[in-house]
This record gives C-alpha cells, sequence and structure tokens, in this order.
C-alpha cells in the first residue's frame, strides 16, 4: 500500500507543476501589468510612476521567464498567490473564504450520488429486466440528459419559490450558522449537483454487479455453499465497487467543474461565483489562481479516490 | 427470491409447451433488426430526435417570427395563441427563438463532437500504434487534460480569446478530444498485435499506411457510438457556458442564450414560460440522443445477450 | 471389494431457456460414479460435460431447469435427491461443499482477486464446520501443504494473481478437499494450465482419490486424459451418452461410431509419426433440429436406414458397457478397416 501511495504521488506532483506552469503562464500571457497584482495595491497607489520600476525590479519582474517563474512558485506555496485586481484583497484572503463553501458543496453531492447511485444500480441489477429496472434505467438517462442548472431552477422553482419547502438560495443566514441550520439551505444545491453523477454510479454499479454476476468466482463461491446473500455481497459487490470507485475518480473534474454552474443558479457563496464574477470582471489573477486551486483540489480528490479504489481491490495495489 | 423463481418457471412452461406443440414458424427479420427493433428507447429516442430536429431545421414552415425582431410593446406576453410559448423581456416570440436557436446548439454539438472525434481519433490511432515518445508525451498530456474540469477550461479560454460561435467551437474541440483519444489508443495497443500487422510490415506498406487503412477501421465501432455520446455532452455545455453569459454571444439566439435571463429571480418566479419550454427542449433533444447512442451500444455489444 | 456408488444419475433431462426458445441440452443421462475411483466424462464442447455438473451442483443459471431423471447422492446409507431440492435452500447449499464440491477450469477467473487464498479456504471451512478461526487457519495452512505448495503460513495471505497457474488449481483442489467431500466434480481441470503442470495437478488428484477415498468425476474432451485418469468413461455427443463402460471396454473396445472417431482423431503416443489421424467429418448439428433420427446420423459412416427414423435406445455391449446405437461396431471390425 505505501509503495503504491508513493508511485500515485510520483505520478501527481509533476502534473501538479505541470499545471502550475500553465497557470503562470496564462498569467503572463493575460493583457495588463503584472505588477498591479503581484504588490500590495495600498502602497501601488500611492508611488509615483518613477518607482514602478524599481518595484519591478524588486519583484523581479525583469528577470528571464525561468526564474520568475520559480520565484513565482515559490511565493505561492509559501502562500502568497497575489492580490485581486479589482478589491486589492490578497488572493489567499478570497481562497479561504469561498473554498470551505465549495468543498461543503462538493463532499455532500459526493456522498450523496455514490450512496444512492450504488444502492439503486444494486436494485437494478437484481431486478433485471423488469418494471424497476426499465424504470431506474430511463430515470438514469434522463438524469445525464437534462442540464443540471435547469434541474436547478425547476428545483428551486418548485420547491423553495412554491412550495416553500426550502430557501431560496445561500449558504447561511446571519444569526443561524450551526449545521443543523445551514442544512436546508445544502439540501437542493447538492442533490442537483449530484444528479447527473447519480446517474452515472448507478449505471455502472448496476453494470458491473451484472458483469460480475457471470463470473466464475461466483460460480465458485455458490459451489462452497455459501449462502446468496455473502456471494451477492461478499463475493460479488466488493469486486463490482471496483469500477465504480474509478468511475468516481475520473468524475471528479466534472463535479467540481458542476459547481461553478450549480453555485450561481443558487447564488451559493463558494469558489465557482469568485470564479465567474472575477471572468466577469477581467480580473485575471484572481481567475487564473482559482483555476489552479480547482485544478488542485481535483487531483488531490481524485488521489484520494485512488487510494480507496487500492484499498478494494488488491490488484491495483499490488500490480 | 420466490416470486421470481416462480414467475422464471412459468416463462420456461410456456416456452417448453411451444417447443413441444410443433416447430416454430420462421423468422424472417434478421437478427440485428429484430434486436433493434426490441430496443423501444432507441426507436423512441430517433423519433424525438429527427422531429426536433425537421422543426428546426426547417424553422420557416413552423413559425412566421424572426427570432430577432424585437418588439418591446409586446413584451413579457404569456403563452397564447399568437405566440405558443410567450415572448421575452424585449418580445421577441419564444418558439422560434427556442426553433432557430436550436439549429446553432445542434450544429455547435455536432461540430464539436466531430471535430473532437477526428482529432482523439487521429491521434489516438498513431499514438497507440506506434508507442514511443509520441505516445508518452500524447498520454500524459490527455491525463492533464482529464484533471482539469472541463467547464473550467473553456471559461477560461474563452476569457482569453473572447467570445464567438468559431471559438466556442474550437474551444470544444480542444478541450474535448482526450476520452476517444484514450479509447482508440487502447483498441490500437491491442490490435497492433495481431499478425495481419505484422504481416503487412513484413511486405513494406508504410506504416501510415497501415495504422490508418489497416488497422484504424477495426477500431472505430465504439467511436461512432462515442460520437453520439458527446453531441449530448457539447451542447449540455454550450447551454450551461450560454446560462452564465459566457458562452455564445448573448445576441445570438442559441439554447443557453435563451435560458440565461433566468438567472434573474423575478423571471424565474413569474415568466415560467421564458426558461421551461426551452429547458425542456434540451433535456428532450440530449435524452434522444442518449437513448440513441445506448441501443446503439447494447447492440454493438456482444456481451449483452437477452 | 464392494463397489460403493456415490452418485447415480438416471435418465436427466435438462433445458435452457436463453434467447425465448427452448434449448434441450440434456436428453437422457445416465451414469454412476464409485466411490475411490474416477469417471471421465468425454465429448466435444457444447455437448452438454458442464450443464451435467452445474446439474448435479443445482448451479444452472436462471433460465434453466432440470425437467426429469434422477440424481441420487449416496451418504451414509442416505439418498438424497438432489434434483427435488430447493436450488436456493439451506439443505441443498448444505450439500455443496461438504458433500460435493467443484474445480473449475480456468482457476485465475475462478477465485475471487480481491480476497486471499487464506480467506477463501477459511471460508469454505467455516461455512460447513463448527471450528475456531485459528484451527480453520491451521486446517487451510496443512491443506495448501498437503497439496504441494511450499511454505504455506506466508503463501496464505497472499491474492490469487500472485499465484502461479499451477499453483492456483493446487489452491483450488485445496478448498474443494478441506471439507472432505464424497464426490468431487472437475471440470476440465487442467485445460488452462501447461503440459507438465497438467501432469503434475492430475498426480495430485490421483493421490487424493487413493488416501481419502473421494469420487471423482472429471470433465474433459482430451482422450489422453481418458486413458492416463479414468476407471470409468462416459462418452457424450449432443446431449446423450452415447457409449458407457469401464476405460477398457470403452476405449480398447469401442462400439459407437463416435467413440471410434474420436479414437481415430487423437495421436497416440507410441505409434510413431506415420500414424493417420482421422478427424471425424462433419460438424455438431443445430441444437434446435427436431429431425427424428439419431442425433450423430450425418456424420457417421455406418448409418443404416433405422438410423434416420428414431433415435436408439441405450443397449448393453457387456456388463456394465452400455452403447445408444443402431448399428454398433463389432469388436474387430474396427481393425479390419485400418
Ligand atoms: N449459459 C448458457 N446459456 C445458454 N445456453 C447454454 C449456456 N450454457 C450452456 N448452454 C447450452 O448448453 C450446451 C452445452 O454446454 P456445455 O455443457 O457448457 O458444453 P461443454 O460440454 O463444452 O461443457 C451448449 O451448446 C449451449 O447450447
Ligand atoms: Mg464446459
Amino acid at each position: 500500500m505505501l509503495t503504491y501511495t508513493i508511485r500515485r504521488l510520483l505520478i501527481i506532483i509533476p502534473m501538479l507543476i505541470l499545471a502550475s506552469f500553465l497557470v503562470f503562464l496564462g498569467l503572463e500571457l493575460m493583457p495588463g501589468d503584472a505588477v498591479s497584482f503581484m504588490a500590495d495595491p495600498e502602497t501601488l497607489a500611492n508611488m509615483d510612476p518613477a518607482k514602478l520600476d524599481a518595484v519591478r525590479e524588486q519583484l523581479g519582474l525583469n528577470a528571464p521567464f525561468l526564474v520568475r517563474y520559480l520565484r513565482w512558485l515559490s511565493g505561492v506555496l509559501k502562500g502568497d498567490f497575489g492580490y485581486s485586481l479589482t478589491s486589492g484583497v490578497p488572493i489567499k484572503q478570497i481562497v479561504f473564504q469561498t473554498l470551505p463553501a465549495t468543498i461543503e458543496l462538493s463532499l455532500a453531492a459526493l456522498l450523496f450520488s455514490t450512496v444512492l447511485g450504488t444502492i439503486l444500480g444494486i436494485v437494478s441489477a437484481l431486478r433485471r429486466g423488469r418494471m424497476t429496472d426499465n424504470v431506474l434505467t430511463v430515470a438514469g438517462l434522463l438524469g445525464m440528459s437534462v442540464p443540471q442548472f435547469f434541474i436547478g431552477l425547476v428545483s428551486l422553482f418548485v420547491f423553495a419559490i412554491n412550495l416553500g419547502w426550502l430557501p431560496i438560495g445561500g449558504r447561511l443566514r446571519p444569526g443561524y450558522e450551526s449545521f443543523i441550520d445551514r442544512f436546508p439551505h445544502l439540501v437542493l444545491p447538492a442533490v442537483v449537483l449530484g444528479l447527473a453523477l447519480t446517474a452515472g454510479v448507478m449505471r455502472y454499479a448496476r453494470s458491473s454487479m451484472l458483469d460480475v454476476a457471470n463470473k466464475d468466482f461466483i460460480k465458485t463461491a455458490r459451489s462452497k455453499g455459501l449462502s446468496e446473500w455473502r456471494v451477492n455481497f461478499i463475493h460479488g459487490f466488493r469486486v463490482a465497487m471496483t469500477p465504480v470507485a474509478i468511475l468516481l475518480g475520473l468524475r471528479l473534474p466534472t463535479l467540481i467543474g458542476g459547481s461553478v454552474v450549480i453555485e450561481q443558479v443558487f447564488q451559493w457563496p463558494g469558489i465557482g461565483n469568485e470564479f465567474l464574477s472575477a471572468i466577469r470582471g477581467q480580473n485575471y489573477p484572481l481567475v487564473m489562481m482559482i483555476a489552479f486551486f480547482m485544478v488542485l483540489a481535483t487531483m488531490v480528490s481524485s488521489f484520494l479516490i485512488d487510494l480507496v479504489t487500492a484499498l478494494l481491490d488488491p490488484r491495483v495495489r499490488l500490480s | 427470491m420466490n416470486s421470481m423463481q416462480r414467475r422464471l418457471n412459468k416463462k420456461m412452461d410456456i416456452l417448453l409447451e411451444r417447443e413441444n406443440s410443433g416447430p416454430l414458424k420462421k423468422k424472417n427479420l434478421n437478427r440485428a433488426l429484430r434486436r433493434a427493433l426490441q430496443n423501444k428507447l432507441a426507436l423512441v429516442g430517433l423519433g424525438i430526435f429527427l422531429s426536433i430536429i425537421i422543426l428546426c431545421f426547417f424553422a420557416p414552415l413552423f413559425t412566421k417570427y424572426d427570432p430577432l425582431k424585437i418588439n418591446i410593446r409586446a413584451s413579457l406576453q404569456s403563452p397564447s395563441a399568437a405566440h405558443i410559448f410567450g415572448t421575452d423581456t424585449i418580445g421577441r416570440d419564444i418558439f422560434s427563438r427556442i426553433l432557430y436557436g436550436g439549429r446553432l446548439s445542434i450544429l455547435i454539438g455536432f461540430g464539436s463532437a466531430i471535430g473532437a472525434s477526428f482529432l482523439g481519433v487521429v491521434l489516438g490511432a498513431w499514438a497507440g500504434y506506434r508507442g514511443g515518445w509520441f505516445d508518452f508525451l500524447m498520454l500524459r498530456t490527455s491525463e492533464l487534460f482529464l484533471f482539469f474540469p472541463q467547464i473550467i477550461l473553456c471559461l477560461l479560454l474563452v476569457t482569453m480569446v473572447g467570445q464567438s460561435v468559431g471559438n466556442l467551437l474550437g474551444i470544444f474541440i480542444f478541450t474535448g478530444w482526450c476520452g476517444i483519444f484514450r479509447m482508440t489508443r487502447a483498441r490500437m495497443l491491442s490490435l497492433r498485435e495481431e499478425e495481419y500487422v505484422q504481416a503487412l510490415k513484413v511486405l513494406g506498406v508504410p506504416e501510415p499506411i497501415i495504422c490508418y487503412k489497416h488497422v484504424l477501421p477495426n477500431a472505430l465501432g465504439p467511436v461512432f457510438v462515442n460520437i453520439t455520446l458527446s453531441t449530448a455532452i457539447f451542447i449540455l455545455q454550450e447551454a450551461a457556458l450560454s446560462f452564465m453569459g459566457l458562452g455564445v454571444p448573448l445576441e445570438i439566439a442559441t439554447w443557453g442564450n435563451i435560458l440565461n435571463v433566468a438567472n434573474n429571480l423575478n423571471i424565474l418566479k413569474v415568466n415560467w414560460w421564458i426558461w421551461l419550454p426551452v429547458g425542456t427542449m434540451i433535456s428532450l433533444f440530449v435524452l434522444s440522443i442518449n437513448f440513441i447512442g445506448d441501443g446503439l451500444r447494447d447492440s454493438t455489444d456482444p456481451s449483452q445477450q437477452g | 471389494m464392494q463397489q460403493e456408488i456415490v452418485l447415480r444419475i438416471s435418465n436427466l433431462h435438462t433445458n435452457f431457456y436463453t434467447n425465448m426458445r427452448c434449448n434441450k441440452v440434456l436428453k437422457g443421462v445416465s451414469l454412476e460414479v464409485e466411490r475411490g475411483k474416477t469417471l471421465c466424462i468425454v465429448g466435444e464442447s457444447g455437448c452438454g460435460k458442464s450443464v451435467t455438473a452445474a446439474s448435479v451442483m443445482r448451479l444452472l443459471p436462471d433460465l434453466a431447469r432440470i425437467e426429469s431423471g434422477e440424481i441420487v447422492l449416496y451418504d451414509e446409507g442416505r439418498e438424497i435427491h438432489i434434483e427435488a431440492l430447493d436450488k436456493y435452500g439451506k439443505s441443498m447449499s448444505d450439500l455443496r461443499g461438504s458433500k460435493i464440491a467443484m474445480i473449475f477450469q480456468d482457476p485465475m477467473s475462478a477465485l475471487n482477486p480481491v480476497y486471499s487464498i487464506g480467506f477463501q479456504i477459511i471460508e469454505m471451512i467455516k461455512r460447513h464446520t463448527k471450528i475456531s478461526a485459528s484451527i480453520a487457519k491451521e486446517k487451510a495452512v496443512s491443506l495448501l501443504r498437503e497439496m504441494g505448495i511450499s511454505s504455506p503460513e506466508t503463501r496464505i495471505k497472499d491474492f490469487p494473481h500472485q499465484f502461479s497457474g499451477g499453483m492456483r488449481q493446487r489452491a483450488m483442489i485445496a478448498m474443494a478437499m478441506s471439507c472432505e467431500p464424497k464426490l468431487l466434480i472437475a471440470d476440465e481441470p487442467t485445460t488452462a494450465l501447461d503440459v507438465t503442470v497438467q501432469a503434475q495437478i492430475f498426480s495430485l488428484m490421483e493421490k487424493l482419490k487413493k488416501e481419502h477415498g473421494t469420487a471423482v468425476m472429471m470433465i474433459t474432451h482430451d482422450m489422453g486424459v481418458v486413458a492416463e485418469m479414468a476407471d470409468d468413461v462416459v462418452v457424450m455427443y449432443m446431449g446423450y451418452i452415447v457409449e458407457r463402460g469401464s476405460v477398457q471396454q470403452v476405449l480398447k473396445n469401442s462400439t459407437h461410431p463416435y467413440t471410434v472417431g474420436l479414437m481415430r482423431s487423437i495421436p497416440m503416443i507410441g505409434k510413431g509419426k506415420k500414424q493417420k489421424l482421422q478427424p471425424i467429418r462433419g460438424c455438431t448439428a443445430d441444437p434446435y433440429d427436431t429431425s427424428p433420427g439419431c442425433p450423430f446420423v450425418t456424420r457417421c459412416d455406418f448409418s443404416i436406414q433405422l438410423c434416420h427414423e428414431c433415435i436408439p435406445e441405450e443397449s448393453t455391449v457387456s456388463g456394465n458397457h452400455k452403447v445408444r446405437c443402431h448399428n454398433p461396431i463389432q469388436k474387430g471390425a474396427v481393425d479390419a478397416r485400418t
């Protein structure tokens, strides 16, 4: 397991470096003067233009490209992400304010879709060819086909506006900030964000369960006299879960990307909303840094999912 | 388990009786066709798909309104005989906007799917066939792309190159080739070990000809299914980007752009006819593509026996 | 020594109902397996060998069932009618593994890839005996040692993919033997292995059969295996047993044209390079074919008019040697032809 973890890390780290390099490249290519986001805006505002060159020199902006990159990277590693162009707030502060909301939303959606998708997939497989299975198959295709933001709009219209069961948007009301109070706000966005993934997990779990049911080792398990329950769950389910875990890893980027759209629909104060307003305000440094954080989040979480997969299946960790 | 057992037994009794009551009539329909017909979902999908295509591409036959004609006096009318889906904030007829907008959305979807598949197949075939440094480089690149949430990448690129239909098409192709690339590559990896490939090599046939003319066609089956499925994905993506106001320029009608106004809570609350029909239209169209794609996959997959 | 029959199948009919058709796969299979003896079932692929085994284990797929016939297991004076048990019931699953165990063709796919070898053996022991986990583990280790796996204490923690093909099949056999079954069904146990490993597995099975008195029902399509391993042989063709008897009777004194054909179509060690191999002409008939005659008639060199009209009944050649043929080949006739 340890060697596997190290091996995965060895794949992830170069990717991460490459991604950071691309982000830096993006920052360099974006229109605008790099000084404006690298230096503290207050000192910058009170500075006479002649001194600007000195600041540039001091920030290393006249150095060769590679040196600038390395300097930027070491700054990022120390937590210096630069400053927002529009508000002058350190980007670090923006990220740390909004990231928890996005993590909360994505985790809730991931949890919801994994659990529900797996259960529905198993039910569908066990009732193959019957009414339940057919209904679930169509529902799964529907879940993949309806645009997420449209489901969001419809559910807002129905559950929040017309029925009034759940709040219309946002994450919390001032003064009511415990998880229990926040929970009603979380329900709709998390469910809507998770629906497409639920459909995917369900389809995968179904076909994987059916696939495994025809495997020889299931026949062996039966021939050992094990109970149907043990055959299906101890032998079948565990093996069938490997492809599902792999699918989750592959779909994570879509989930994290989807949170941008969902945050907009539900006015969820996460990093995705910040990303959109940064794009609309042409606040390039913030745009690039947030994109970097999203890639970072995807890489870290798919690394974690890889570890889960390896725990599930010794062939993965010992190959 | 028990009721299932009984149900199965009954089915088996019926079949046994039919078998014993004499030879069966010969079935004329060939097997693949029969199986396709059995797949009712795919048929329903095909029906919906064709209807929407006809509605959109022969739009002038179905609506007399110009989708771009602004008529402030007739703004925000609810559905009526004159405007069956009502009008939007500046009085444009929604039904005609949906039909004309569909043209562009569908073209963007198909165009990107075909472009991305083409790119993915060409690169994937060569990478899988030749291996070596090219394969290594392409594989790592595709991994990097897969780690980037696609919509984030699209948004980044849109901010860099600006909003236009052509740019969007290019961005979709540029960000969407990885899936097909990896699929083709994996198929080619196993196909290149086949003996006929060795034979062609010995005969001195140039490598690109072996790769693209002799081996690639055998890898294409699943790719075609994938084109349908990625069309669905690109249509959804265009809709999402335009909904956020960052896809096709807002003055051009596409399905996503029509939905953009639903960002306004008041319109969401009151003027349901602006967003509900077009959202349903997108959903139906993508659903029909997924029905067809699913049916195609079943009929090309030998492991699916009924 | 008095022969002790462990399993008797009489007139077994099994049908498959896949693809909305009724496929009569077994059309009257009768055989007996004796304690401490090996019965080989031979026949080309698709003739119903595995289905016979699955019928005995009651492990047929959902869309298949036993239509008629008897499968009787004799266990310490009791007669257990397997065909009458509920296939999902407890009394049937109590038999599986403890009285009848089975090993499969491909040990890689027959072992669960995500559990260790030890887990899979211990699981089986614990299912059928009431012993503690640590004793079960000791037993698993000693079984593996008995099967010739070196340092079983450590290998028991390994996963199937860490074993070689031969070792996997040994582990499968260890598992199958762990509850001392009366009957071991082996469905082409060495087809997926290379020849040297094949020989080792066979001698291992031979040893187990001698030491534990297990009855073995071995499925194969390889006449060489039959000659080497079998005490008794049944030859199957298209769901019928066309000839059965002791290995001497069936191989040396074949009477059914199909058996004769099978014997001719394989090279025999010791006959030299010049031996003439004759494949059986034609190919297997359509299983849905409902013409009334003998299923082998289109490929048979000895057919007579009657063969086209009805299916022959089983007749006795001598003693236990039985054949299902209208025009069985007399002894000597074969030699005259070659
Ligand atoms: N799972 C199955 N589904 C449908 N038909 C089957 C299945 N398994 C076996 N059969 C039918 O039973 C016949 C005998 O199969 P089998 O016993 O597996 O042959 P073999 O003698 O090679 O082991 C096959 O020709 C096929 O028609
Ligand atoms: Mg078989």
